[in-house]
């Protein structure tokens, strides 16, 4: 598990993300009306983690020879997963190099151990990127109104 | 057999997945601020990016979306058939218009693989 931990990588950095939301709650405080700025400022732009993005991508020992023997148990794997309502979707990706899995998973350690016990990840044939997702959080644009 | 531009695809195991491949059915969008785009350029943009972005999923274009919570950027899942039928849609968006966000667009079809469940394995 460990094995497979250090080679998986959560895509944001936190200081970039960090710099990121400091530069949304300004834009936020722009658009929005004197209502909005009233609130602390970080609350235009929190919305809770829903599910994590999963990217799977074929490491360079992913070669056909070894991933052939490991696929029959591979797909089981993920359909037990996805039984037990972890994996929400699942994708190909049509440029062959893995999959696309949208879990219902909001801990991105969580979901790199569970995806690293899978034959692939146990021969480290393949890598996960983790996106953290939650709701479309400048949707909230939408519901400023005009001052009364 | 879409172009390969992805670097982490290693030539060898293209043929041997490329009987595995069904048809393109969503373009995974993965939407990242440029260099351009300061907070205070995207602001007055930012209430059309999202009523357009709103339009293009009730017109069944968009059809899921999310914020990154750990980092600043979108993740759209969009009904397209093709990554340049999906480019065409997301540069039109103002933020892409103003070159102030680029989208990595990911090419997704249906888990072939499963396949091998109803005894079917892909040929090789």
């Amino acid at each position: 598990m460990s094995r497979a931990l250090d080679k998986c990588a959560v895509r944001a950095h936190p200081l970039i993300g960090f710099a990121r939301a400091v530069g949304f709650v300004a834009m936020l405080a722009a658009v929005g009306p004197a209502a909005s700025r009233a609130q602390s400022p970080s609350s235009n732009l929190d919305v809770p983690t829903t599910k994590l993005l999963a990217i799977g991508t074929f490491t360079a020992q992913g070669a056909p020879d070894k991933w052939k023997p490991l696929l029959a148990a591979e797909v089981r794997d993920t359909v037990r997963l996805y039984l037990a309502g972890k994996i929400d979707q699942w994708y190909l990706k049509q440029d062959q190099s893995g999959v696309v899995f949208m879990m219902n998973v909001t801990d991105p350690k969580e979901a790199l151990e569970l995806l690293g016990r899978f034959p692939f990840g146990q021969a480290g044939l393949m890598e996960f990127q983790i996106i953290p997702l939650g709701p479309i959080a400048p949707l909230r644009v939408l519901l400023t109104e005009p001052a009364k | 057999m879409p172009d390969n531009k992805n670097p982490r695809v290693h030539a060898e195991m293209l043929p041997a997945l490329a009987a595995a491949v069904g048809p393109t059915t969503k373009i995974l969008a993965i939407g990242s601020v440029t260099a351009k785009g300061t907070p205070e350029a995207i602001a007055p943009v930012l209430p059309h990016e999202v009523r357009a972005t709103v339009r293009n999923h009730l017109a069944g274009k968009i059809e899921q979306w999310f914020f990154q919570t750990e980092g600043y950027g979108v993740v759209f899942i969009v009904n397209a058939k093709s990554t340049a039928e999906a480019h065409e849609l997301l540069e039109k968006l103002p933020l892409g218009v103003a070159g102030m966000m680029e989208f990595e667009l990911i090419a997704l079809g249906p888990l072939a693989p499963l396949a091998m469940l109803i005894g079917e394995p892909p040929r090789t």
